[in-house]
């Protein structure tokens, strides 16, 4: 369903047509709204308006979670003991991003992405729900679900299985609640051919639980999220990358003390690589372990993590690679919706790059943040900095459907 | 001496339940029965931030009416007064004494929770 696929080039340009079509609409009327209703909404409505919250329920700065947004969360999106209200299943996101420094691969420096989120809750005691995202297309790339996944959660232990499209459970958000604008590089980067990545979704099963004192996951996937994402399409490619047997993903995380957290996780699997031009096969089997552990509180957090990888042959030529990759983040919260922070970032794929990253966020309304990011990359010659910005915002408001 | 009553604050443990100021819950007890004189304590048993606010009507309204100055805990310490509130309670925290100077019916509620967790204190 989900495997490397050619992209008709018409088909394509129809597409882009259509999302930013759909874009260009969406941000004129988000705009429009934003400037005339500057009303208390949510980074995901359908919860806010489903129990009648404002958005300092579930947020600090959207759409960074709150210690009960993160209960919430853990619950299925359900709160068994609360009312429910009227609700309609779908809601927008919208971000407009401004890079000033670029890449020499890239040429926009304004990009605007809308993202549809449509989530409901179902059966007797409303413990199974869907979740779907789909991206309308940045940066001249298609639009694509990104995740959509069927859930079973029981909400008191937070054992839950979950079967669809999702991301990999980590213990700093990789993409959609990302606090800053640029993806952890230990999240994001690949080794020779291999695009094994943790930020990518993956299409599969999970299982596990989910408590304040315990996460544990352990997820088999067949295939991965194949589309741009959050930023420009990738280079096309001669090798056609698919799993040659499920890919295995597992964690365990630990409260040890108030505050403090532990744990450790593993990626294995092992994928095949196709040449389209002169039909060559190789695969390479694949590990990243890590350790992480994170000192979360209303006004400090504090989280670290170091994975380990290992290729048996990522270049095609039977060449074992190793890699790491870690980051450590430093977040403070002068008020219940703002923060800073720094993020240091290293990674080896074998070539060592690191950099620290300056970042802050303040909200412009109750459903909305304006994020500040300043990428300073260390003794890395031919590199320079980045300055980068993003508003973000949601909708619709609060209490719309009567 | 005043008697003390602690009432407890949780989203998940304290349902709903229909009464004749309208649906109430969240809180242990609800509606809280005192005589003139007692205090009262909150106790935030959840994992999570709620306040214990004061709420000035009648009878509930229907969007959120506790103000983001209820973030803060109140000058005043007594539940017959205007604008009392607990302040931000974190995970496990017990909130200031309060009062009952005088008798009447007091509705409060969560800043963040409302209309999910609200009650009335009766003081008698």
């Amino acid at each position: 369903m989900f495997s490397n696929m050619q992209v008709d080039p018409r088909r394509g340009m129809g597409r882009n047509k259509l999302d930013r079509c759909i874009q260009v609409a969406a941000s004129l009327i988000a705009g429009g709204v934003l400037m005339l209703r500057p009303s208390p909404a949510a980074a995901v409505p359908i919860f806010a308006e489903r129990y009648g919250f404002s958005c300092s329920a579930c947020h600090t700065a959207v759409p960074e979670l709150n210690a009960f947004g993160n209960a919430f969360r853990r619950a299925g999106y359900q709160l068994p003991s609360a009312p429910r209200h009227k609700e309609f299943p779908i809601a927008l996101r919208f971000q407009e991003s401004y890079m000033k420094d670029l890449s020499p691969s890239q040429t926009r420096r304004f990009n605007a992405l809308a993202i549809l989120i449509s989530t409901a809750n179902f059966g007797p005691k409303n413990e199974f729900s869907y979740f779907a995202r789909y991206l309308f297309g940045s940066q001249g790339a298609p639009g694509s679900l990104y995740y959509g996944y069927l859930q079973h959660v029981a909400p008191q232990s937070g054992v839950y299985e979950r079967a669809g499209l999702f991301n990999l459970p980590l213990i700093a958000n990789a993409t959609q609640r990302l606090d800053t604008f640029t993806t952890q590089p230990a999240y994001a980067y690949t080794v020779g051919h291999n695009s094994a990545t943790f930020a990518n979704p993956r299409f599969g099963a999970m299982f596990g639980q989910q408590s304040d004192r315990l996460d544990a996951h352990i997820g088999l996937s067949l295939d991965e999220y194949h589309g741009a994402a959050y930023g420009a399409p990738t280079p096309p490619s001669d090798l056609i990358q698919t799993f040659a047997e499920p890919e295995v993903f597992a964690s365990l995380t630990a409260r040890v003390v108030e505050n403090l957290s532990v744990g450790a996780l593993r990626l294995s699997g092992n994928r095949t690589f196709r040449s389209q031009s002169n039909g060559s096969v190789f695969s390479d089997r694949y590990y990243r372990d890590g350790i992480q552990a994170g000192w979360m509180s209303s006004r400090f957090d504090f989280v670290g993590q170091q994975v380990w990888g290992r290729d048996t042959n990522a270049d095609g030529f039977g060449t074992p690679i190793t890699s790491s990759g870690g980051f450590v983040t430093f977040k403070y919260r002068p008020t219940a919706h703002t923060y800073v922070g720094v993020r240091y970032d290293a990674v080896a794929n074998p070539y060592a790059t690191r950099d620290w990253d300056f970042y802050g966020v303040f909200p412009p309304s109750t459903r909305s943040r304006f994020l500040v990011e300043y990428l300073r990359p260390i003794n890395q010659p031919g590199t320079h900095t980045q300055l980068n910005m993003q508003l973000l915002f949601a909708l619709p408001e609060q209490n719309w459907v009567k | 001496m005043a008697t003390s009553v602690v009432v407890g604050e949780s989203i998940t443990k304290y349902g709903q339940m229909s009464s004749s100021f309208g649906m109430v819950g969240g809180f242990n007890p609800t509606i809280v029965i005192v005589a003139h004189g007692t205090t009262i304590q909150f106790h935030n048993e959840d994992s999570f931030n709620h306040t214990a606010s004061g709420i000035p009507s009648g009878a509930f309204p229907g969007g959120n009416p506790i103000p983001s100055t209820a973030l803060s805990p109140s000058q005043t310490s007594d539940v017959s007064q205007v604008g009392w509130s607990s302040g931000v309670l974190t995970g496990g925290a017990f909130s200031k004494t309060f009062s009952t100077s005088a008798v009447g019916q007091y509705l409060f509620g969560c800043f963040y929770h409302y209309p999910t967790m609200r009650g009335v204190v009766i003081v008698q």
